[in-house]
């Protein structure tokens, strides 16, 4: 049989959703730490590439160049989507304030205070958790009593600084 | 044209597209926020695109709707993306701190913590009601505003899938 676009298209929205359905059962049946999770999460969308690839290299017949532009496709596609979806994750586990606020006050439609609301979203202030937050993810580490940048962080920031650096420039150091 | 080329056609247009798409934003930042200019781009380019598919796709509709669609899906992934590569160092707060530890303009741990006098939660009010997000009543309420509720239906979407994965935030 040789691939389609359908083919493809069937295999990729196929495998998304074998790995999403994988996801939902070990996070409701397994208890995993926060970091944890974002490495069991790449593990298991990782599974879904290699399963997708290897249905598509042994079910469908066709020249070594169908194949490879057809496998690249895939990889496109599953990639992409898979890739947004993690990146979507963050904003699940990690709820915003404007998503709080916002969901707070749709549950009470006479509406709520400032007071109200400075009170009922959050437990705690999130400006004092960031910096624990970096050490414990490995970004940052204390000398002295003084927060320094680990050899990971220093890659991030310089990673992170290209963008706004790239923005800033093209709106004329407006960004 | 055969069912291969035209998926291989879609991925290509929609390469092409997302290239044409990033530049023109880039190139209207000047005039526009990051988010009209990047929306504004990202529309033109998806159009283009389906533009060129509609004139150059397989007469089959099966293969022309799973065509388009593996364009679209793949266009549209990178599109977001490349939005949140442009927009998180610009308005993550972690992301601005190691920034100034990075040039040496901040090491005070301190500092650090009260780097923002405002409880986020205050800021985050104000934002959501300079957008129309949010409205106060004269009795100093705040309700749901009049603005199209995109974000709310965003933090709904986020909100589902936290049930049915069971997270805790």
């Amino acid at each position: 049989m040789s691939p389609t676009g359908f083919h493809l298209l069937t295999l990729v929205m196929g495998t998304l959703t074998l790995a999403l359905s994988a996801q939902i059962l070990v996070w409701r049946f397994s208890a995993h730490s926060k970091r944890g999770a974002y490495k069991l999460l790449a593990l298991i969308f990782l599974g879904g590439f290699f399963a997708g690839i290897g249905i598509y290299a042994g079910l469908f017949e066709a020249t070594p160049t169908e194949k490879l532009l057809g496998g690249l496709v895939f990889t496109l596609a599953y990639g992409g989507l898979a890739t947004a979806y993690l990146f979507s994750y963050v904003g699940v586990e990690h709820e915003s304030p404007s998503s709080k606020i916002l969901l707070a006050i749709r549950r009470r439609p006479e509406g709520l205070s400032r007071e109200e609301l400075l009170r009922t979203p959050s437990g705690e202030d999130p400006r004092t958790l960031r910096l624990e937050t970096m050490i414990e993810t490995g970004w940052l580490e204390t000398r002295d009593g003084k927060p320094v940048l680990t050899r990971k962080g220093r890659l991030a920031t310089l990673f992170f600084s290209l963008p706004s650096t790239l923005v800033r420039h093209c709106a004329g150091g407006r960004g | 044209m055969t069912a291969f080329a035209a998926f291989f056609l879609s991925l290509t247009l929609a390469v092409a597209g997302l290239l044409i798409a990033v530049s023109v934003s880039l190139l209207v930042l000047r005039a526009a926020s990051l988010v009209k200019a990047y929306a504004a781009a990202m529309a033109l380019g998806l159009a283009t695109w389906s533009g060129a598919f509609f004139a150059l796709a397989p007469s089959d509709p099966l293969e022309f709707f799973s065509g388009w669609t593996l364009g679209a899906l793949i266009y549209l992934s990178f599109a977001y993306l490349f939005f949140h590569f442009l927009n998180i160092p610009l308005t993550s707060v972690r992301l601005q701190i190691l920034g100034r530890i990075y040039r040496g303009e901040t090491v005070d741990a301190e500092i650090l913590q009260s780097a923002s006098e405002k409880n986020p939660i205050e800021i985050r009010i104000e934002r959501l009601l300079a957008s129309g997000q949010l409205a106060e009543s004269p009795d100093g309420r705040l309700r749901l505003g009049p603005a199209t509720p995109w974000m709310l239906r965003i933090c709904l979407c986020f909100d589902l899938l936290r049930r049915v994965l069971a997270v805790r935030s």
